[in-house]
């Protein structure tokens, strides 16, 4: 007769914490010494990005661009990406300073000491390569907005702006640091990226859970109905942020806000967002944070 | 509506609009906007934001 063994129960924040700051130890690194910056690199003549994840894949802008446009663009959006992680992170690292010690909980604060330590090493790594190779980081244009919380509220909208800044980026890092085609450089930085993305994402996750599950039965329906309805569209503004005719410009693409347009609207990139964002939207609905996939 | 409605405070626009709006007012004005140097006045209403970013263009 086989013996019927109970599950074992889910792990706590405080128990993946404690795992999670283990292996950040395990694989501390040195932004200062351990990347090996090229010179120079060859804009218009190699691969920044893989082609299928640049912005204007498959639109008619992309058709009308030869081989070395496609580089060079593949180079600006790269600079784009990184500045838009760049500026995703900024927020993060403030908001992560008012988590430590709030929580009374020592093992969640000492892992937030090295997720706040990893992401500040990540705005080095992505300023120093835009500035580096592209003179600039590209700005941001959002602009905050005051707003009054229920309780628990802000808290449950920080951590899903982490989500949404990694999760999107985890998605790119993941692709590109397989991709041999593309230079060694932008390699190299998805994949530190990705090594520390992977645990932030999983410690995010589960911190937000638990803070929808602790929170959300508590608010009043219009205050539900008012997160769902800003988290649908601040997902779909975060995507427009990786559309920047800035970049196109620099590429020299001429009519870089029509380029924009048509890729916002073209089927081949939403089908691509779409795609991107599936495992964060199964992981909204799954924990009930949003009901539906929103529109992107 | 008319070109003193409140845009932000009435929810005609949300603050996650506002990206939208500045990448629109660029493609009108060719070029970019410094969003770091925006007083949270020029996005009042209509008026407001052709005094911030198109009457000194002329335009």
């Amino acid at each position: 007769m086989n013996a019927i063994t109970a599950p074992p129960a889910p792990e706590t924040s405080t128990q993946l914490s404690t795992r999670l700051s283990r292996a950040s130890v395990k694989k501390l690194w040195n932004v200062y010494g351990d990347i090996a910056w090229p010179e120079s690199v060859d804009i218009g003549g190699e691969w920044f990005m893989t082609p299928e994840l640049v912005s204007l894949y498959g639109t008619p802008a992309w058709d009308a661009l030869d081989e070395t446009g496609r580089k060079r663009l593949s180079f600006y959006d790269l600079v784009n990406f990184f500045s838009l992680t760049l500026h995703g992170e900024r927020p993060l690292v403030q908001g992560l300073c008012n988590q430590m010690y709030a929580r009374q909980n020592a093992e969640v604060t000492e892992y937030i000491h090295h997720f706040l330590d990893e992401e500040n090493k990540h705005m080095v790594m992505f300023g120093e390569f835009c500035s580096r190779y592209a003179g600039k980081v590209y700005a941001q244009k959002k602009l905050v907005v005051p707003k009054t919380y229920a309780k628990g509220e802000e808290d449950v909208t920080f951590f899903i702006k982490v989500l949404i800044v990694e999760e999107l980026g985890d998605y790119y890092n993941v692709m590109m640091q397989r991709d041999a085609s593309i230079a060694p450089i932008s390699r190299e930085i998805n994949r530190i990226h990705h090594a520390d993305e992977a645990r932030h994402i999983i410690f995010g996750r589960r911190l937000l859970a638990e803070l929808w599950n602790e929170h959300a039965p508590k608010w009043q329906p219009e205050t539900l109905t008012g997160l769902r309805t800003w988290l649908a569209g601040y997902l779909k503004a975060s995507w427009n942020d990786f559309y920047n005719p800035t970049a196109y410009k620099d590429a020299g693409i001429a009519d870089a806000y029509d380029a924009r347009q048509a890729a916002l609207a073209a089927e081949c990139c939403r089908e691509h967002r779409r795609r991107v964002s599936r495992k964060l939207v199964d992981y909204f609905i799954d924990t009930g944070i949003l009901e539906a996939e929103p529109a992107l | 509506m008319d070109d003193r409605t409140p845009i932000l405070d009435s929810g005609i626009l949300s603050s996650l609009d506002v990206v939208e709006l500045v990448i629109f007012i660029e493609s009108l004005r060719g070029e970019e906007v410094d969003v770091d140097s925006i007083e949270p006045e020029a996005l009042l209403n209509v008026d407001s934001l052709f005094e911030t970013f198109f009457k000194a263009f002329g335009r």
